[in-house]
Order: structure tokens, then sequence, then C-alpha cells
């Protein structure tokens, strides 16, 4: 039977996970007769590269000696926060056990209170928000509750299209503000939007194909806005950070 | 390197997100050889792959607030910083030493591969190296994240931001052609 190319590809992977999980080469290669120079050839390379690799170390003692150094600077950086002086006449009050009790009574009814009437408009608020604020989380959590409760896949087509132009646009004023620490993550949550909607939107073809196109021109129009736009600010931003705007554009351009 | 189970990652994940730097350090010593790896097969030589190893890990704590999993695997995330980072690294190599691209940069460097004392392999290793750079660079960016550091095909997909079947020809093709050209070396 003169096997496709997929299948090859895919019988070689099958081939080379055997091997590395300590079947030898021989009985995997008899599975596949007619097969065995092809496989054969492939698999010895695969495993010589592996061998080569395992060589490739850094120097002795450079992993636990880096990793230390990584943890000295992340705490050196962390610790430069200034912290807030607390009032020694406020910790003398908490200390009463009545007044805690009622301050805790009453910091529970208020609670319940503000939550309810400020619920929805810390949520509208966060609409706005910009990777790097304060309620940026909400609005990633937000987007992620109404993309699980988001019954058919037409829905979540659109809701990846909607949240991949926002993303866009989040880099685009990213780059605006200066605020380049996040160009990176966010470029990478760009793609992940991008790459469910074309998923979703290659199924949504055969069911509803009109809907599936208007998705695909406006994720397409999204990106093509935004590849014009990245192409002129790249210049404004700093070397180091220019990853994650290439990042963006990387994917703009597939 | 310990054989960890996804849950502990995602554990380490969580505490590191919420500022431990212990648990960033644990998820350093699982990733940083492998790391190492995909960039010292790009890189001139060991010393400035190990720093810019130090310099992945920095980029990934700084934009670990905005990790989300959501399908990408914190090794993708990884490595796709790595590959940015390498980007970064021929661009300020190509301003200092009037090279062009990344690609042209690559051409006809000499790659000297500093190894554990083992004579007897540097002369097929530098042949290996000499047919990776003459190889285009997706064929010798799928070799250095499946081959040297150890990633799935599944993995190798969400950094090259292809789908499996893809990471699968591309694999397959390598293959075949860097052992051309080791044959012909």
């Amino acid at each position: 039977m003169k096997l496709g190319r997929r299948k090859i590809e895919r019988i070689f992977q099958e081939c080379l996970d055997a091997v590395q999980e300590g079947e030898n080469l021989e009985n995997v290669l008899a599975r596949y007769p007619g097969r065995e120079k092809e496989l054969s050839a492939r698999l010895e390379m695969a495993l010589w590269l592996k061998e080569q690799g395992t060589a490739l170390t850094p120097r002795p003692g450079f992993i636990p000696a880096s990793r230390q150094r990584l943890i000295n600077r992340i705490r050196r950086e962390s610790s430069s926060e200034a912290t807030r002086p607390r009032d020694p006449h406020v910790l003398k009050a908490f200390r009463r056990k009545r007044f805690w009790l009622a301050l805790n009574l009453a910091s529970l009814a208020v609670l319940v209170l503000v939550v309810g009437f400020l619920g929805i408009q810390v949520f509208s608020y966060a609409e706005t928000a910009l990777p790097g604020d304060a309620l940026y989380p909400v609005k990633l959590l937000a987007e992620r509750a109404r993309l699980e409760t988001a019954s058919d896949p037409a829905l979540q087509a659109r809701l990846h299209v909607d949240f991949a132009r926002l993303r866009s646009g989040e880099i685009v004023e990213l780059i605006f503000e200066g605020r380049f620490n996040y160009l990176m993550a966010t470029s990478m949550n760009l793609q992940y939007h991008a790459q469910q909607a074309n998923r979703l939107l290659i199924s949504l073809k055969s069911s509803d194909p009109s809907l599936a196109n208007a998705l695909s021109e406006q994720l397409e129009s999204t990106f093509t806005t935004q590849n014009l736009l990245l192409n002129l600010l790249i210049q404004t931003v700093p070397q180091g950070a220019r990853g994650g705007v290439e990042e963006a554009m990387t994917d703009v351009a597939r | 390197m310990p054989d960890w189970e996804d849950v502990e990652e995602h554990q380490c994940l969580i505490e590191a997100q919420n500022g431990d730097p212990e648990s960033f350090g644990l998820l350093y010593t699982r990733y940083a050889e492998g790391i190492f790896r995909y960039l010292l097969v790009h890189l001139d030589n060991r010393l400035d792959a190990e720093d810019l190893t130090e310099d992945v890990f920095l980029r990934a704590w700084k934009a670990l607030s905005q990790f989300r999993p959501q399908g990408i695997p914190f090794s993708a995330f990884l490595f796709r910083i790595a590959r940015n980072a390498l980007i970064d690294y021929y661009r300020r190599s190509a301003r200092e030493k009037q090279l062009v691209s990344l690609d042209e940069a690559d051409e006809g460097q000499e790659l000297v591969v500093t190894l554990a004392d083992d004579p007897s392999g540097q002369v097929e290793r530098r042949e290996l190296v000499s047919a990776l750079r003459s190889l285009k660079a997706e064929y010798r960016m799928v070799i250095g994240l499946r081959f040297f550091s150890g990633l799935s095909p599944e993995e190798t997909a969400k950094v090259m931001n292809r789908s499996v079947g893809a990471v699968r020809v591309l694999q397959f093709r390598a293959l075949a052609v860097i052992r051309l050209k080791l044959k012909n070396e």
C-alpha cells in the first residue's frame, strides 16, 4: 500500500516516539515494511542530533549560579518599591477587640453595598484598561467569562475576532504611551485570539459561509490596519522592546 | 532534568505570578538548559548564549503577570521570548558589525562551539554547525526546538505558530536536508 506524504510524516513521529520510549529501532521499522530506508535514515539522524544536543551545555555551575543571580535581581527590584507607613494611632485602635468586631461588621455591610453598587462600574471602567493597569485583569476575566458562556462556535468566533481587535488596539496604545514592557504578552494574547478565530472560522465555513466570510474580512481588516500603523510606529519603539511589536507583525503577516 | 507533573509547574507558575521569585527559580532550573541550547545553535559562542539565557528569563519574569495558559504552554511562551531576544541580539550585532539581517549574519560565520573536553567530537560538531547554518531558518528552528531543546511537536507548533501537522512535515524535511548536507561535508 502506497503511503501518502502526510501519513509517512505521522508514522515517522510515531516511530520516533517509540524509539525514544525505549523500543528497539529494528522492531519499530519492521512494522512498516518497504519504508525502512526512508524512516531509518531520518530516525538515525534525529537520534544523533539529540545526542549532539546533550553535549551543548552551559559551563559547569552556570545554571544554579545564574538562577541565584536572577532571584537576587528580582528581589532587589521588588524591594525598591516604597511601602506605605502605618499610622500608630490606627494600629492601637485595631488592637481593641470591640472596635475590631464592629469594624469587621461595618466593613462587611459596606462591602456588600459597594460591590453591588460599584460592580457594574468596575467592569465598565475595566473595558478601557490597558495591560499593566490595575483593572486589566478584570477586563481579561470578563472576556474569559464571555467566551466560556458562549453557546455556539459562531458566537465564539465573533468574540475571538473582537478580542483580537481589542488586543491590536491595546498594542498601538501601549506604544503611544511608551509602555513597552507589556507589548510581548499582549502580542501573544492577540495571536491566541487570532488563532482561535481562524480555527473556528474554518469549521464555520461549512455551516454558515456568509458569516464566516464576514468575520474573516473583519479579522483581516483589523490586521491590515494594525500592520500599517505598526510599520510606522516601530521606529519609535526602543530596540529592546521591538520584539513585542515584531511578534504582533509576524502574526499580521500570516 | 526532573520529571515534573504539569500540575506542579502550574502551581509554580501561579506562585511566581504572585511574586515568588523562588518559584520562578524552579521554572528557570527546568527550562534554562533547553533555552540555552536553542540560543547556542544560533549564536557565536557559549558566553553569549549564557548571557542571553539570563536575559530571556528576566524578560519572561517581567511579562509573567500577563501570561495566561489559554492553550499556550509556558515552554512556548519562553521560547517565543527567546526567539525575539535572538532577533534583538542580531540587530544589535548588525549595528556593531555592519551586517544586514539575521540570515545574512548567519552565513559564513565561524561558529566556535566550546564544548566539554571532547576533542574527538569537535570536528563532527563543527560540520554539524556548518550544516545547521546553511539550512533555511524554519528548518534550523524546528531542529533546534525538537532535537536540541527537546520540545514536543505540540510545543514546537505553539512556538513556531504552526499546526502540529506542519511541524511534522518540517521536521521530516529538515532531517532529510541536514542529513544530505552532512553527507556532503
